[in-house]
């Protein structure tokens, strides 16, 4: 059906909307996907679609009506999404998700063509997916939040690393970095790292910034990093985040490099 | 007014990113076209955590979902610029129309004057008659030439505008056609990007499927009501001989299995003559 039709409906008579087979596909699709992605038992699945059209009949679809605009998407779609987000909620209420949780220092060969399975070459390639999605969540911050991750994971940094964050470092300041964090740092403490890197961020920024600033602000991103990745398959800590962005930054460098070549 | 105004934002009363705003930021990512995102949508995403985290654990889990083209927010240009064709091209037949119209009244309005001479002075008027149908059967003849020389211009304005509407691309599925948007099982081997026809349409692929395929052709003008042909199961080709216009068709191939649709192939080729 048309997107202009099914606003018409939405418009005159969004209870109908209900009655229409697009719209209970759409609404089974994405319980479906919750089944699928092991968020929620296949035995719910009628239960959770019934207490979703209740939902919808008394106040949802209203509020639909209310802040649906064609201008910037369609309207399946966003139904879909609003779907989605009742169901998290039913889902929070019945609280049966089951986590597994991960040890990526058992699988430290995998992006450097061990002998790993197919299995977790796919898992590992699509938890650097994710990455790079979540990096450019970060739009114009994208630079700063790349070298300061490769610091908190102890990631050996060289000029390119430098240079993808500020086309202008002089030349001093860049010959301590590369001295500081060209060679293996891992024994350096939070304070030391982003005492060195400080006098970079505050050239950029132009303005005075503290290394425990700079180290709460990282870290308030990896905690938050830590919390969206493990809302899939696997439950992360610092130290299996640390693991994933020496993959992630050694894969990106591996890219660079055969482009390059 | 206010009710309005809050469905046409992106942001929720407590400055947070409302669902349109989720989804827009999705679909821009799918498309990989997130730079096209209001600066607003992109700046507050930057800075807000709680934002940051709803858009990327809800990109999760559409990702594998196609965008469905062409995308309101996204294609607006492109759609702009197909309208606008159709507009000027219908703007040029009304003219066309209006001025054949007020050539055909003059001339009208200039035979009678010709044939109503009054009797009284139908003497003295026979001798300059002559004259005076010499100059304006010499004015008919250059209005005439005029007239045919505008409609010449107009029709053959009109054929430009509907050769470049024939031509106009769809820039969210070139992307994905870039990017080979085909299934991992099957190839479609024929038609290649671009390539060029001009009658019948060979595609290919393999291996064969024991599920029907629907194949789709469509432009960017017909994009909602795409030429839908349906092929039998285990077929590894099939021959299209509709007439198609000459210009630019986009095509799809999907897989019909039940209720899932499940798309094997996407690309474009060119109908000339």
């Amino acid at each position: 059906m048309e997107n202009t039709a099914l606003y018409e409906i939405l418009k005159k008579s969004p209870r109908e909307l209900l009655t229409l087979e697009a719209v209970q596909q759409s609404m089974k699709k994405v319980v479906m996907r919750l089944v699928s992605k092991g968020m929620l038992g296949f035995s719910d699945v009628d239960d959770v679609i019934q207490e979703l059209n209740e939902v919808y009949l008394n106040k949802k679809l209203a509020d639909i009506q209310r802040n649906y605009s064609p201008k910037y998407g369609l309207f399946l779609p966003y139904f879909e999404r609003t779907v989605y987000n009742k169901s998290m909620d039913v889902l929070a209420r019945m609280s049966n998700k089951q986590m597994r949780t991960t040890d990526f220092s058992e699988t430290t060969d995998l992006l450097s063509g061990g002998e790993e399975s197919l299995d977790e070459s796919i898992f590992i390639r699509e938890e650097l997916k994710k990455l790079d999605i979540y990096f450019s969540l970060f739009h114009d911050k994208q630079a700063k939040l790349n070298l300061l991750f490769q610091l908190y994971a102890r990631i050996c940094l060289f000029e390119p690393d430098f240079r993808n964050y500020s086309n202008d470092i002089p030349v001093r300041l860049l010959e301590e970095l590369l001295t500081c964090f060209g060679v293996p740092y891992h024994q350096l403490h939070d304070k030391e790292v982003y005492g060195e890197i400080k006098p970079l961020i505050e050239l950029v920024e132009k303005k005075k910034i503290t290394p425990d600033a700079l180290r709460k602000w990282i870290n308030e991103r990896a905690e938050e990093l830590i919390g969206s990745l493990s809302k899939g398959k696997y439950e992360y800590d610092k130290e299996s985040l640390k693991n994933l962005m020496q993959f992630y930054y050694k894969s990106r460098n591996d890219q660079n490099y055969s482009m390059s070549a | 007014m206010k009710e309005e105004r809050k469905k046409n934002s992106l942001f929720t009363d407590a400055g947070h990113i409302n669902d349109s705003g989720v989804l827009l930021y999705c679909d821009g990512l799918k498309l990989n076209k997130r730079k096209e995102l209001p600066e607003s949508l992109l700046t507050h995403v930057s800075e807000c955590s709680t934002c940051r985290e709803e858009i990327f654990e809800y990109y999760e889990f559409v990702k594998e979902d196609e965008v469905v083209v062409p995308h309101p927010f996204f294609d607006k240009q492109a759609q702009t610029i197909s309208i606008n064709w159709r507009f000027i091209a219908v703007a040029a037949a009304v003219a066309l129309v209006m001025l054949s119209a007020v050539l055909l009244y003059n001339k009208q309005e200039r035979n009678p004057v010709i044939s109503d001479v009054n009797p009284i002075d139908k003497d003295s008027q026979t001798q300059e008659q002559p004259t005076k149908n010499d100059r304006i059967a010499t004015v008919d003849t250059t209005a005439k030439k005029e007239e045919d020389t505008v409609i010449n211009k107009l029709q053959k304005k009109a054929e430009v505008q509907q050769k470049l509407i024939a031509y106009v691309n769809i820039p969210s599925l070139d992307e994905q056609i870039a990017r080979a948007a085909t299934s991992r099982g099957i190839s479609v081997l024929k038609p290649v990007v671009d390539q060029e026809f001009s009658n019948e349409v060979l595609f290919q692929w393999e291996p064969a499927v024991g599920d029907t395929l629907e194949l789709s052709i469509f432009t960017a003008e017909n994009i909602s009501s795409p030429e839908i042909i349906k092929i039998a199961p285990n077929l590894d080709n099939y021959k299209v001989k509709l007439k198609l216009t000459a210009g630019l068709h986009y095509w799809k191939i999907r897989q019909l299995n039940g209720r899932r649709k499940k798309q094997i192939g996407l690309g474009r080729f060119r109908i000339v003559r």
